[in-house]
């Protein structure tokens, strides 16, 4: 999803500059990679999910005539209304005039089997005024599915040039090559289509009209699928049991997964401890480094298996049928199928959840889903929820027939859910005033068996991803809590100064934390906390969360100075704030409910930063989600003190 | 939203061909037009149009050009097309005809006669309704022309022209040809 789509036979990236430069663009999936090692023989990936190229590829290729050119993959887009950086580069390469990285002439692809859609896409590239030569690819498809386009009324009604490949024939891309020699001569359309969102349409059904153009039908073996898969009460309930098994795989396959990164994180803690025998150096090591690092790697195993499964269910088809047969529910947010999608992503963890987005064509839904995805109990929730609920019921409390426990998880899960759609809805409404609609398209792909290769790379690229932007974040905000938490360093003289006896490590460690820069930190919140019944132990933690929500664990697990910090429930159960226990029912209902809402993670905001292209947006979710988080949990606190 | 797009005309540049829902408006020469196409021909801008089943010809004044006036036309074209009570179109069948035929020729059909070798051209029967096409190259021998000719071009023209009603062979000895008539 990010580089390393094409391969490791290294594309030329170097600005070979005089040649001539021609560039392509088109949809994800609209064949461009498949083409772009057609001409300059390189190899890359040639998957189907969302968002395959990325990066920026070069490529030499040889004409008619001997003369060499260079032919640019510019990343996959469905508009030129910029939202992603990927999305971005293919603006600011269409816009910069006069540059020399600026494509001399474009070879736009569409579709056969989709092109009203890819139409608008071709629709703002002609606005750019550059040479357009049109690539009609799938044109064998669109044939063999009883589909029909006259290439030559398509031509004249576009007023470029048209030229039909397919996949593995030689006459597509020869005939190109001729083309491309030519491109000084190319035709350009006497009036360019138009640019209003709400007249592309109605000009892109004309041209097809005039090109004779008829829609492919459903390959067979794919309809009788379909008849069971998106059959309603058949369909439904198949959904629901791939939806049971992606959970189950997702909590129950990874758990000993995790397990397994858990020992031998505790082993390696271990083996620090008993080599390094400077203290600081040990405890930092041990709690800031290798607790930081593993505190994530233990998530790994859950991103990888997510991954396995959306890439299973992508390469297969039947995600778009599962988005197919949500879409009504989505839809009452104002959202379209796909955004089910990235909402389901989301449960694991907002990140790809956010990055799923990619998929949704209209900028105005991709936002309002980025701003509702935060809210789905991602998997960092969990261990917060389980440590809170475990503090709030017994193991053995009831509610009715079921475990209290669980009743009170699927609640959180459920309301999360509930959360992000609402919250979805209103920024779609806010952010479509006076737009137009934009019209909603769905691919439906024929059903086929996935390849291994596209899977593994895609998890691949996303793990690899995950650690890379995520472990920087988190270890250095473990670290940086480390130092809080330790610091200022006090000599043996003030501690005895102070009446603690010096003998006693776990009471100069209490010393210690008590009057460390991250108390005073935790203090200085409590103006804001103090109505929810926060202290300032559970402040810190709150603001340690923000790296990651499982650091809430292990922090108030370090300020409880338990015998184990990753199960610090009966310490934290034996605090005391004034006269009542710190973690008393209304508390404990505030800070599941801050949890739920609040985005408690700097990794979720650094990707809506990546993807948005502004800080606006993250700033704007952040904001919200606190404002949100913190009056929902003083709403909670109240009520149940209440009734308490 | 009514759909439409431009179409180049060759070697006219002052020429769109704008194609149009079918039936938008009766066909014949533009006499005037509602709201702001019709300002457009009032100060010249436009300087004449056209109707035919599935398309309206506007020609640009001196000293315009498309790449300039192409998106205001278009919008002027749109919202003129959303009140067809407000056009006033004299019936020009002869004109009309003369101009899809010589479009096809330039077009589809023209394609296949050249790969053929041959040539075709479209010429109006002075002051009457009907067009003559006139064969040349390879199909003035060939004996397959009139029918092939027939097929390929009465496919478009009927498309085009849905009050077309006759079609009948010129007179021997012009060449090989056809006259098209178009008549209600």
């Amino acid at each position: 999803m990010t580089d390393g789509c094409h391969g490791g036979s290294g594309p030329t990236t170097t600005a070979d500059s005089g040649l001539t430069r021609f560039a392509l663009v088109g949809s994800p999936n609209s064949g461009k990679t498949t083409l772009f090692n057609a001409l300059t023989g390189l190899h890359a990936k040639t998957g189907n999910y969302p968002g395959v190229t990325v990066s920026k590829f070069e490529g030499r290729t040889r004409l008619d005539g001997g003369r060499s050119v260079l032919v640019e993959d510019l990343p996959g887009t469905y508009s030129l209304d910029p939202i992603s950086p990927d999305e971005q580069i293919v603006v600011d390469i269409l816009d910069a005039s006069g540059d020399a990285d600026r494509p001399d002439a474009m070879l736009v692809l569409l579709n056969a089997t989709t092109l009203r859609r890819s139409l608008g896409l071709l629709a703002q590239v002609a606005q750019t005024g550059l040479p357009i030569c049109v690539v009609v690819t799938f044109a064998d498809d669109l044939a063999r599915r009883n589909g029909r386009l006259d290439m030559a009324a398509f031509s004249r009604a576009l007023g470029v040039p048209v030229v039909a490949v397919a996949a593995g024939q030689r006459d597509g891309v020869a005939e190109l090559r001729r083309l491309m020699a030519g491109h000084r001569s190319w035709s350009r359309p006497v009036v360019p289509p138009p640019t209003d969102a709400a007249e592309v349409p109605a000009w892109a059904d004309s041209v097809l009209s005039a090109s004779d153009y008829q829609l492919p039908e459903a390959d067979e073996r794919t309809r009788r699928i379909d008849a069971v898969l998106l059959h309603p009460v058949l369909g439904t309930i198949v959904f629901l049991l791939v939806m049971f098994t992606f959970f189950q795989t997702i909590f129950t396959v990874a758990a000993p997964l995790q397990d397994y990164v858990e020992t031998f994180f505790g082993w390696l803690g271990e083996l620090v401890a008993e080599h390094v025998h400077l203290g600081w150096l040990s405890a930092f090591l041990s709690e800031a480094v290798i607790g930081g690092i593993g505190g994530v790697l233990v998530f790994v195993p859950q991103i990888v298996l997510l991954f396995v499964l959306i890439a299973v269910l992508e390469g297969t088809g039947y995600l778009a049928r599962a988005a197919f047969l949500m879409d009504r529910v989505m839809a009452r947010a104002g959202l379209e199928g796909r955004a089910f999608v990235a909402l389901l992503s989301s449960y694991a963890c907002a990140i790809p959840g956010i990055m799923a987005t990619r998929s949704l064509p209209s900028a105005r839904d991709r936002l309002a889903t980025m701003m509702g995805a935060p809210l789905m109990t991602c998997s960092a929730r969990l261990p917060v929820y389980i440590l809170l609920v475990s503090l709030l019921f017994a193991g053995e409390a009831r509610i009715g027939p079921f475990n209290a426990r669980g009743v009170v998880m699927f609640a959180l899960y459920f309301f999360g859910a509930v959360a992000a759609m609402l919250a979805a809805a209103v920024f779609k409404k806010f952010t479509s005033r006076g737009g137009p609609m934009l019209p909603f398209y769905m691919e439906m792909p024929p059903y086929q068996v996935p390849r291994l290769k596209s899977v593994v790379a895609e998890v691949w690229t996303a793990a690899a991803a995950f650690l890379r932007k995520v472990t920087t974040i988190i270890l250095a905000t473990t670290v940086v809590l480390w130092v809080l938490l330790n610091l200022p360093l006090r000599d043996d003289a003030t501690v005895a100064a102070a009446g603690v006896d010096t003998t006693d490590n776990s009471a100069v460690s209490a010393y210690v934390l008590n009057n460390s820069y991250a108390a005073s930190i935790g203090r200085a919140m409590e103006p804001v906390f103090e109505p929810l019944g926060f202290d300032w132990r559970i402040n810190i933690g709150v603001l340690s969360s923000l790296a990651a929500r499982e650091t809430f664990v292990a922090t108030l697990g370090q300020v409880a100075a338990a015998e184990d910090p990753e199960d610090p429930g009966a310490a934290l159960a034996a605090m005391r704030v004034d006269d009542r226990p710190l973690f008393d029912v209304p508390t404990i209902t505030a800070l599941l409910v801050f949890f739920m809402f609040a985005l408690q993670c700097m990794s979720t905001v650094g990707v809506l930063r990546r993807e948005t292209g502004t800080w606006r947006w993250p700033l704007i979710a952040f904001s919200y989600m606190f404002v949100l988080a913190w009056t929902m949990a003083f709403i909670a606190r109240t009520v149940v003190s209440a009734f308490g | 939203m009514i759909g439409l797009h431009a179409e180049r005309v060759a070697d006219d540049p002052r020429a769109v061909r704008w194609v149009v829902p079918a039936g938008s408006l009766p066909t014949g020469r533009v006499r005037s037009a509602p709201s702001a196409l019709g300002a457009m021909f009032a100060d010249a801008t436009l300087s004449a149009g056209l109707v035919e089943h599935t398309a309206v010809w506007l020609w640009l004044g001196d000293g315009r050009s498309w790449a300039d006036m192409g998106p205001a036309v278009q919008s002027a074209l749109r919202e003129a097309l959303g009140e067809p009570s407000g056009w006033v179109i004299e019936p020009a069948p002869g004109e009309v005809l003369e101009r899809v035929a010589g479009d096809l020729l330039n077009g589809s059909v023209g394609d296949f006669i050249r790969s053929h070798g041959g040539t075709a051209a479209a010429e109006r029967v002075a002051g009457g309704d009907a067009v003559t096409v006139r064969l040349g190259g390879a199909c003035s021998n060939c004996v397959a022309a009139d029918h092939t000719l027939r097929l390929r071009l009465m496919d478009g023209l009927r498309r085009r022209c849905p009050d077309l009603v006759e079609v009948e062979a010129a007179e021997p000895g012009a060449g090989g040809g056809l006259t098209l008539r178009l008549g209600r």
